[in-house]
């Protein structure tokens, strides 16, 4: 909450103009933003881009920004903008977009996960790779961003009955990329 | 849009779907109830709580594993050095800053004192400034007052002078929104002539816009009329 409220009194000091304040801005969010970007377009050079392009366009916005939305949602919108519009590129440039296998390195073929195969969490790390970018986004904003449904369909632009719905198949997808590796879950 | 995205949930599949938000507590306290209800019939629920719990913890520890960006810092900064549109912000903040401080130091018989050598320093600040002035044509563009001068002999005016604390975004904000232009200025006592509107408007309606000057008076700190041709 104070978090919030410093962010808060950083953007109404960027749309004033002090660059400063952005800088303090950036200082204290990048790494969750960074973070949030990589998880999405599995690329770091490119998350690194883009994270450039949020904050410029926080300092552009910031006069926009009407303190509805808790500052860290409205940050993590634009970087969901910005990271879709970025995967769209990569879909026009080259051709239909393999989402299982274009972007990152698989976890699964990393020496360090295949040693650890036996480990439960090592199994729901290489099935999480295996996951389609709305339906990784959507885990990684709710377990580490630690959005409400409400935030999260902010940040998507989407309704808060579809965020819980693509909840809902992002894990159920989750148990069978986990039962193809012979991990039965019971669920669903 | 996956279509799967439209289909109706049965109740225990909303419940799988509520779960991590559970997980992480940021729910909402309806949907907390709808869990804790399900879960009194269905004891199952919380082993399913505990599959949730295993993402969250996976999830924490990808996201941990990935390290700072490179210089971002950095490169944030030789952006906005770069951006043309982010120098003129930074440099009309700074500014209209700089003018208020400095304003802000006289008292007003000192201001009144300072007549002549007031003015002359002013004058030298409008050149500034007018650099600044903002386009309010809609264009979204900047433009200088020399470039638009010509276009500005008609309408009408204000002498207006703008709370030393007032923040650049929020002035540009409120005189974007209202249509009114920065004509001329600052003046002696930092007085500036703003464009209400680019017809000669009948006395309510200029009064009408003088009060909406006024009515903003944590940013305007006073606001008069104006001979039609300043």
């Amino acid at each position: 909450m104070e978090q919030a409220s410093d962010d808060r009194a950083l953007i109404r000091a960027i749309a004033g103009g002090d660059a400063k304040a952005l800088e303090r801005l950036f200082s204290r969010n990048q790494t969750r933003v960074f973070r949030y970007l990589v998880r999405v377009v599995r690329n770091q050079a490119v998350a690194e881009e883009l994270l450039n392009e949020v904050f410029l366009s926080v300092w552009q916005g910031a006069g926009g920004y009407q303190g509805r939305s808790e500052p860290t949602t409205w940050m993590l919108s634009i970087a969901h903008n910005k990271a879709v519009s970025a995967l769209r590129k990569k879909r026009e440039v080259s051709g239909a977009f393999d989402e299982a296998s274009a972007e990152l390195e698989d976890a699964d073929d990393s020496p360090e996960v295949t040693a650890q195969k036996s480990d439960k969490s090592a199994h729901i790390r290489a099935a999480m790779s295996g996951l389609s970018a709305e339906h990784r986004e959507i885990l990684d904003l709710v377990y580490y961003q630690e959005q409400s449904v409400s935030e999260a369909a902010e940040v998507l632009g989407i309704p808060e009955a579809t965020v819980k719905t693509r909840m809902f198949y992002a894990r159920k997808k989750l148990s069978e990329l986990l039962k193809a590796r012979g991990i039965d879950r019971g669920w669903p | 849009m996956m279509t799967e995205e439209t289909d109706v949930l049965s109740e225990a599949d909303q419940i799988a779907a509520l779960l991590p938000w559970y997980v992480t507590g940021k729910i909402s306290a309806a949907d907390r109830a709808k869990v804790d209800a399900f879960a009194g019939r269905h004891p199952e629920v919380r082993r399913h709580l505990a599959l949730a719990q295993d993402e969250a913890d996976v999830t924490f520890a990808v996201n941990q594993e990935i390290g700072p960006p490179k210089a971002a810092l950095d490169k944030l900064k030789a952006s906005l050095a770069a951006s043309p549109s982010v120098r003129l912000k930074a440099a009309q903040a700074s500014l209209l800053d700089k003018l208020g401080t400095w304003l802000g130091g006289f008292s007003p018989r000192q201001l009144a004192y300072a007549g002549v050598a007031a003015a002359l320093a002013i004058a030298v600040q409008a050149t500034s400034i007018g650099s600044l002035m903002l386009d309010r044509a809609g264009t979204g563009h900047y433009r200088t007052a020399a470039g638009s001068r010509t276009d500005l002999g008609s309408g009408t005016f204000a002498m207006v002078a703008f709370q030393p604390a007032a923040p650049a975004g929020a002035l540009s904000a409120f005189l974007s929104e209202n249509k009114f232009l920065i004509t001329d200025g600052p003046k002696a006592g930092g007085m500036f002539v703003v464009r209400v509107s680019e017809q000669v408007l009948s006395a309510d309606a200029a009064a009408a816009a003088l009060a909406k000057l006024k009515a903003r008076s944590d940013l305007v700190s006073f606001a008069s009329a104006a001979p039609a041709k300043p």
